[in-house]
C-alpha cells in the first residue's frame, strides 16, 4: 500500500467535486421541477417541425422524428431516470443492508446460507440478469425497479456484512448484548449507525450504476415503453437519424454521462473520507472523539 | 491443491445454485411465459390449447419434478429448441453465436491494453503530476461513459462523417468464409482468406473500440494502482542503482504489476460480457448478446433461458480461473481461501 496512501489522504481537487455536487443537484431540481420548466409537453408532436436542429426559435435543443422537443424530453426523461435511480438505490440499500446485517450479526449456518446465495447472486452478470428479470417480468417502472433491486442486493450485502463481522465483536455492541438488548435493537441501533458510511459510499456509486442500467435497459426496448421518453429510449430512436440529425443521439448521451460520472466521483470522494485505510477518517475520528470526551467532561 | 479442490467445490455448489434460480426466475415469477406468448388481449378463447402447450412444455407437472428435468437436460447438454425459428436446437445458436462473441472480446481487450498500458505507466510514474491527473481522469470517463452512446457516437464519426469503417454486420456480403471454428477471423486466417480477414476486422474495429475503451477505464485503474504499490519496493531501487535503463526498470515492475491486473480482468469478465449485450445489438453484430436481445423480443423463452445459463456458466468459469492463479501468483489467498470463510 505505499504511495496509495499518500494520495487517498490528500483532500480532492475540491473544485470537481463541487461540480460532480453542482450536477446532481441541477439534475435533481429540472427532476422535481420538470412539469413545469419544459417548454412544451414531452410527447406533443408537431409534424411542421421535424427535425429541427438545436437552436430553432422555441424549440433551443431542436426536435426530434415526430417533431417532438428534445429539451422537453430530455427533462422528463431526467424525472424518470433520477425517480427510479434513487428508488432502486433507496429500496436496493435497505433489502442488502438488512441482509448483509442478519448475516454478519447471527454468523453460524444464517451467515453461511446468506453468503452462499449470495455467491451464487454474484455469478450473474449484472445486466444479463436484470435484463432475463425484466424479459419475464414485463413492461413498467415498477417492473424495472422490482429487476435492478433484486439484481442489485449482494452488492450491498456482502461489503456490510464483512463490517458487522469486526463491529459485533466491539464492546459496545458487546455491553448492549450483555444489558439484554434484542438482537434486533442492535442490529439497527448500534450497527446500522456504524455501518452507514460504507452504505453512503455504496449508495453513490449505485445511484450511477442504477441509472445507467436504465437507460441500458430502455436502449433495448426492455422495460419501459416507447412512447415515455426515457433518455435509453431516446438514444435508441436517434440511432436511426445519426447521418441526418446527430443531437437526438448525442444530447440523451451527455445526459446519461454527466449524471453518472457525477455519481461516480461523488462516490469515489466519499469513498476517500470514509474508506477506514484512509488516514482522512482516521483524523475525522481522533476528532470526534476528542469532542466526545470534551462533552461528557463538561 | 487443497485450495484449488475447496474452489472447485464452491464453482459447483454456484452452478447448481444458479440453475435453480433461472429455473425459478423463468417459471415462477408472476409474469408466465406462456401467458405471455399467449396474450391476454385475445377474443377467441384459448384454454384448451394452452392447457395443451403447457402439457408440452411440461408445465402441468409438479415444481419439482420440472426442475429435475430441467437440471437433466441441461447436464446432457440439451437446452430445448426455439420455439420461434422453426424449433432448431438452442445449442447449436449458441454455438453459431459463441465464436463470434469471443473473437470479439479478445479483440477489445487487445485494444483496451494498447491504450491502457501506456496511460497507466505515465501516471504512476508520475505521480501527482498533470500525467496523472490525465490518467485518472481518462480512467474516469472510460467508466462513466455509456457504452451505447459511445458506441453510437463512433458511427457518427467512423462511418457517417469519415466514412472509414462500416457500420453493421459481420463481413462484407460478396465474401464467403470457410467454416473451421465458427469464428470468422480465425477461419478466414486459417484459410488464407487475407482478402475476408480484413473485412472482418473492420467490421469488428467500431464494436471492438466500443467495448474496449469501457474496459479500458477500468484496467487504467487498476494497472495503476498495482504499479504504484510496485514502485516503491527495493527490488525496483535496487535495477535503479545497477544502472539499468528506465525502459527496463519499468518492465520489471509491469511484470510484477500484470498478474494481479489479469486476475482482475478475469473477476470482471461479467462486465465485459455484459457489456457486450448492449453493443453486439447496436451493431447488430450476431454474437450471444444479439441473440439475447432477438429472443426476448420474440418472446422465445428456451434460447433465453439457454443463453443466460451459457453466459453465467461461462463467467463463473472465468472467475474459477481467475480465482485458482490468483491462488497460485499469491499463496496469501490460498489461506483465506482454505478456510471456507464465507467469502
Amino acid at each position: 500500500m505505499t504511495g496509495f496512501l499518500p494520495r487517498r489522504g490528500r483532500p480532492w481537487p475540491n473544485i470537481i467535486i463541487l461540480l460532480a455536487f453542482a450536477t446532481m443537484i441541477g439534475f435533481a431540481l429540472v427532476a422535481i421541477l420538470a412539469p413545469w420548466i419544459s417548454p412544451h409537453p414531452p410527447n406533443a408532436q408537431s409534424l411542421m417541425m421535424r427535425l429541427r436542429p438545436p437552436g430553432t426559435e422555441g424549440y433551443w435543443l431542436g426536435t426530434d422524428q415526430l417533431g417532438r422537443d428534445v429539451l422537453s424530453r430530455l427533462i422528463h426523461g431526467a424525472r424518470l431516470s433520477l425517480t427510479i435511480g434513487v428508488v432502486v438505490m433507496i429500496l436496493t440499500a435497505m433489502l442488502g443492508v438488512v441482509i448483509g446485517l442478519i448475516s454478519g450479526y447471527f454468523g453460524g449456518w444464517v451467515d453461511t446460507v446468506i453468503m452462499r446465495i449470495v455467491d451464487i447472486w454474484l455469478a450473474f452478470p449484472f445486466l444479463v440478469l436484470a435484463i432475463a428479470l425484466v424479459a419475464v417480468l414485463g413492461q413498467g417502472p415498477d417492473k424495472i425497479v422490482i429487476a435492478l433491486v433484486l439484481s442489485g442486493w449482494p452488492g450491498f450485502a456482502r461489503p456490510v456484512r464483512g463490517e458487522v463481522l469486526q463491529l459485533r465483536e466491539r464492546e459496545y455492541t458487546l455491553s448492549a448484548r450483555v444489558l439484554g438488548v434484542s438482537p434486533f435493537g442492535v442490529m439497527f441501533k448500534h450497527l446500522l449507525p456504524n455501518v452507514m458510511p460504507t452504505v453512503l459510499v455504496l449508495s453513490a456509486v449505485d445511484l450511477g450504476y442504477n441509472i445507467l442500467a436504465l437507460a441500458s435497459l430502455s436502449f433495448l426496448g426492455l422495460g419501459i415503453g416507447a412512447e415515455t421518453a426515457t433518455w435509453g429510449g431516446m438514444l435508441a430512436s436517434g440511432r436511426n437519424y445519426v447521418a441526418t440529425a446527430w443531437w437526438l443521439a448525442a444530447l440523451p448521451g451527455i445526459a446519461i454521462f454527466l449524471v453518472v460520472m457525477s455519481s461516480n466521483l461523488i462516490g469515489d470522494w466519499l469513498r476517500d473520507r470514509y474508506d477506514p485505510r484512509s488516514p482522512f477518517r482516521a483524523a475525522r475520528n481522533q476528532n470526534l472523539a476528542a469532542a466526545r470526551a470534551a462533552a461528557t467532561n463538561a | 491443491m487443497n485450495f484449488i479442490l475447496h474452489r472447485v467445490g464452491q464453482t459447483l455448489v454456484v452452478l447448481f445454485g444458479v440453475t435453480v434460480i433461472i429455473f425459478f426466475v423463468l417459471r415462477i415469477m408472476p409474469g408466465d411465459p406462456v401467458a405471455l406468448m399467449f396474450g391476454d388481449g385475445d377474443d377467441m378463447d384459448l384454454g384448451a390449447s394452452r392447457a395443451a402447450y403447457e402439457a408440452y412444455l411440461g408445465l402441468d407437472q409438479p415444481l419439482h419434478i420440472q426442475y429435475l428435468k430441467f437440471l437433466g437436460q441441461i447436464v446432457q447438454g440439451d437446452f430445448g429448441n426455439s420455439i420461434v425459428r422453426g424449433g432448431e436446437p438452442v445449442l447449436a445458436m449458441v454455438a453459431r453465436a459463441l465464436p463470434l462473441t469471443i473473437e470479439l472480446s479478445i479483440y477489445a481487450l487487445l485494444i483496451a491494453l494498447v491504450i491502457a498500458l501506456p496511460v497507466a505507466i505515465m501516471s504512476a510514474l508520475k505521480q501527482n503530476t498533470i500525467w496523472d491527473r490525465g490518467g485518472t481522469a481518462f480512467a474516469l470517463i472510460g467508466v462513466s461513459l455509456p457504452s451505447f452512446w459511445q458506441g453510437i457516437m463512433l458511427v457518427m464519426f467512423f462511418s457517417v462523417w469519415i466514412p472509414i469503417f462500416p457500420v453493421s454486420g459481420v463481413m462484407d456480403a460478396r465474401i464467403s468464409i470457410t467454416r473451421i471454428t465458427g469464428a470468422p477471423f480465425t477461419d478466414a486466417v486459417l484459410t488464407g482468406n487475407w482478402e475476408g480477414a480484413w473485412s472482418v476486422l473492420r467490421h469488428m474495429t467500431l464494436p471492438a473500440l466500443t467495448l474496449g475503451t469501457g474496459i479500458c477505464g477500468q484496467l487504467v485503474r487498476v494497472l495503476r494502482s498495482s504499479l504504484l504499490e510496485v514502485k516503491h519496493q527495493d527490488f525496483i531501487d535496487a535495477f535503479r542503482a545497477r544502472g539499468l535503463s528506465e525502459p527496463a526498470v519499468v518492465g520489471h515492475m509491469l511484470h510484477n504489476a500484470m498478474p494481479t491486473t489479469a486476475v482482475i480482468i478475469g473477476l470482471r469478465i461479467g462486465a465485459l460480457l455484459s457489456g457486450t449485450i448492449v453493443i453486439e445489438t447496436i451493431f447488430s453484430y450476431p454474437g450471444m448478446g444479439f441473440l439475447l436481445i432477438q429472443a426476448i423480443n420474440a418472446r422465445d423463452f428456451p434460447v433465453v433461458q439457454g443463453v443466460v445459463v451459457l453466459l453465467t456458466a461461462m463467467v463463473i468459469a472465468a472467475n474459477l480461473v481467475a480465482d485458482i492463479m490468483h491462488g497460485i501468483l499469491d499463496p496469501r489467498v490460498k489461506l483465506s481461501g482454505g478456510k471456507g470463510s464465507g467469502s
